[in-house]
């Protein structure tokens, strides 16, 4: 099988989300770098960031680790014929709080860790923050 | 605050208003010539509401071999080359519009400097450094009234019956790769000429790599006695697989600082981080770096492309973090935040959180940085060689590693500088 594009999964998220009426923005700029789909659940009134990766998942782990500060959920979403050892690591993404999405033949997302829903902690909430209204 | 050791390098004009802020924690501003040639105006203003003494940096590197095809573009009615519009400008300043354009932008060479090139490179570079402000200051004023009109009429007055002067001047330079090397022989002639006509001081630029900091090099600029150094093949946070290679470079460095020091020759270093900063207790006179970059340069780098996204200095750990990267490591560690200046806290709005602010205001990591670069230095003026050393081996020992689900940063650069260090102080105590 062909190895798909990051940008190829990207688009196929995109349509499952928009399907499930999941507001989804794509790229969205964070100081110099870029989270790949950002997802705002009209629902819940959650955040979720995903970093979408075929392959390098420890690198992903790292830019969801960053995209914490700004989602109320943090995900990492790797390509099926590439997240072994991705699982076999679920519990550093347990440990992190970060979420771990496998991306199935029919490029649908599976969760397989659920992300740590991100508290306040005294900060100001992050969906009050102006930062996102902006988006 | 003693503000002798840093020199800030103007970068766009939007900082201009920041920089004004920053008036006593600075000493020098450095002009890049293609900013004061492409948009004299905003630059003579800037310069007079900065309000701090100034050089510039003649920025002719460009035009060698190495260089020059960065800056070249295509005309789009003719297809052919042509210099960037800031080069452009800062050619014709030159003088070498018509020069460029029939040798179809072909790079300079030594062969090219005879006596009547040379002379009048020489002189038109004098007169750019010179009488370019003092012809814009009229323009300048009455265009940006509004900016200047802040530093009251009475100091607006006087600046425009005053003539400006550079705090020296500095000669067109090339890149020098030996001793031998043809251009240096240019260098050191456009800097005797430039001698012979400017009646401010002379400051010669040498831009090199670190293999040629050495004595002999330092015997080529004898009768000069202060110089600009850049050594263009340092980053001085660069913790590379080949950490000796590193610590021979930054020695290198710390040695010729400390030779020139022993000699009586003034060092500045036109790019330089907190390095350079300890390096000021060893010699050094001064260094340079941007708002908010320009720590390091290397000499293929393209000038232009905008302005980058905001960093966060972080001043336990001496360098800069991406702001997403500098949220989290100040949320694990969090004593890494510097609550010692109120000026810093109030910057963050007090915590981690408000660097999320940085995103939609830049003036915010740019005095930050600059509050965070001002107390490095106070703090070195009262430490001691041990202290300074002892800060080093605490934050290697305290911090490293950084944690990795956060950053790929290592640490080692700590290390190294505690190395090359060492070698300087051992030596300065056996002599």
């Amino acid at each position: 099988m062909i190895k798909p594009s990051e940008l190829f999964l990207e688009d196929k998220l995109e349509e499952h989300w928009q399907a499930s009426n999941m507001h989804v923005k794509r790229q969205v700029p964070y100081f110099g770098k870029r989270i790949d789909i950002v997802i705002f659940d009209a629902h819940s009134q959650e955040i979720k960031a995903i970093e979408i990766k075929v392959s390098d998942w420890r690198k992903g782990l790292r830019q969801a680790y960053l995209n914490k500060t700004v989602c109320h959920n943090s995900y990492v979403a790797v390509w099926h014929n590439h997240s072994r050892k991705a699982v076999e690591n679920s519990s550093e993404f347990q440990r992190l709080g970060i979420g771990l999405i496998i991306i199935d033949a029919n490029y649908c997302p599976k969760v397989v860790v659920t992300a740590k829903l991100e508290e306040t902690r005294g900060r100001r909430p992050i969906f009050q923050n102006k930062f996102w209204l902006a988006q | 605050m003693d503000n002798k050791s840093l020199n800030i390098r103007f970068g766009v004009h939007k900082d201009r208003e920041v920089l004004g802020q920053l008036r006593d924690s600075v000493n020098n501003m450095v002009i890049p010539a293609h900013i004061l040639s492409y948009t004299p105006n905003p630059t003579v203003a800037a310069i007079n509401y900065i309000d701090r003494p100034y050089f510039v940096d003649p920025m002719t590197y460009i035009y060698t071999k190495s260089n020059i095809e960065s800056y070249l573009v295509k005309d789009k009615k003719s297809h052919e080359n042509k210099f960037k519009p800031s080069i452009e400008k800062l050619t014709d300043d030159y003088n070498l519009g018509l020069f460029f354009k029939d040798r179809s932008y072909a790079p300079l060479l030594p062969s090219d400097f005879t006596t009547a090139f040379l002379g009048s490179f020489a002189e038109s570079n004098f007169q750019l450094q010179t009488q370019k402000i003092n012809d814009q200051k009229e323009s300048a004023f009455s265009r940006y009234a509004e900016l200047l009109g802040k530093l009251g009429e009475v100091a607006i007055a006087a600046k425009l019956k005053e003539t400006q002067s550079p705090q020296f001047i500095t000669p067109p330079y090339f890149q020098i790769s030996s001793l031998t090397d043809e251009w240096l022989e240019v260098n050191l002639k456009i800097a005797h000429q430039t001698e012979a006509i400017s009646n401010l001081p002379v400051t010669p630029i040498i831009l090199t790599n670190s293999d040629l900091l050495t004595e002999e090099l330092l015997d080529k600029y004898e009768g000069f006695n202060q110089l600009l150094l850049w050594v263009h093949d340092i980053d001085e946070t660069e913790s590379p697989e080949s950490i000796l290679k590193q610590v021979s470079k930054l020695t290198a460095y710390a040695r010729f600082i400390s030779v020139c020091d022993k000699r009586g020759v003034k060092i500045i270093s036109l790019y330089g981080g907190y390095f350079s900063a300890m390096l000021t207790k060893f010699g050094l006179e001064s260094f340079c770096h941007g708002i908010v970059y320009g720590e390091s340069k290397a000499v293929a780098a393209r000038i232009g492309g905008g302005a980058p996204p905001s960093r966060y200095y972080i001043k336990k750990l001496h360098r800069f973090f991406s702001v997403p990267e500098a949220i989290q490591l100040l949320q694990w560690y969090p004593d890494l935040i510097d609550r010692s200046d109120p000026r810093c806290m109030k910057l963050v709005n007090g915590g981690v959180n408000g660097l999320l602010e940085f995103q939609k205001k830049d003036s915010l990591a740019q005095l930050h940085f600059i509050y965070s670069r001002e107390n490095e230095l106070n703090d070195l003026r009262k430490w001691s060689n041990q202290d300074i050393l002892n800060d080093l081996d605490e934050i290697y020992k305290i911090y490293n590693p950084l944690p990795n689900a956060i950053t790929g940063t290592s640490l080692n650069y700590v290390k190294i500088w505690g190395t090359a260090l060492k070698t300087i102080i051992q030596s300065n105590e056996l002599s």
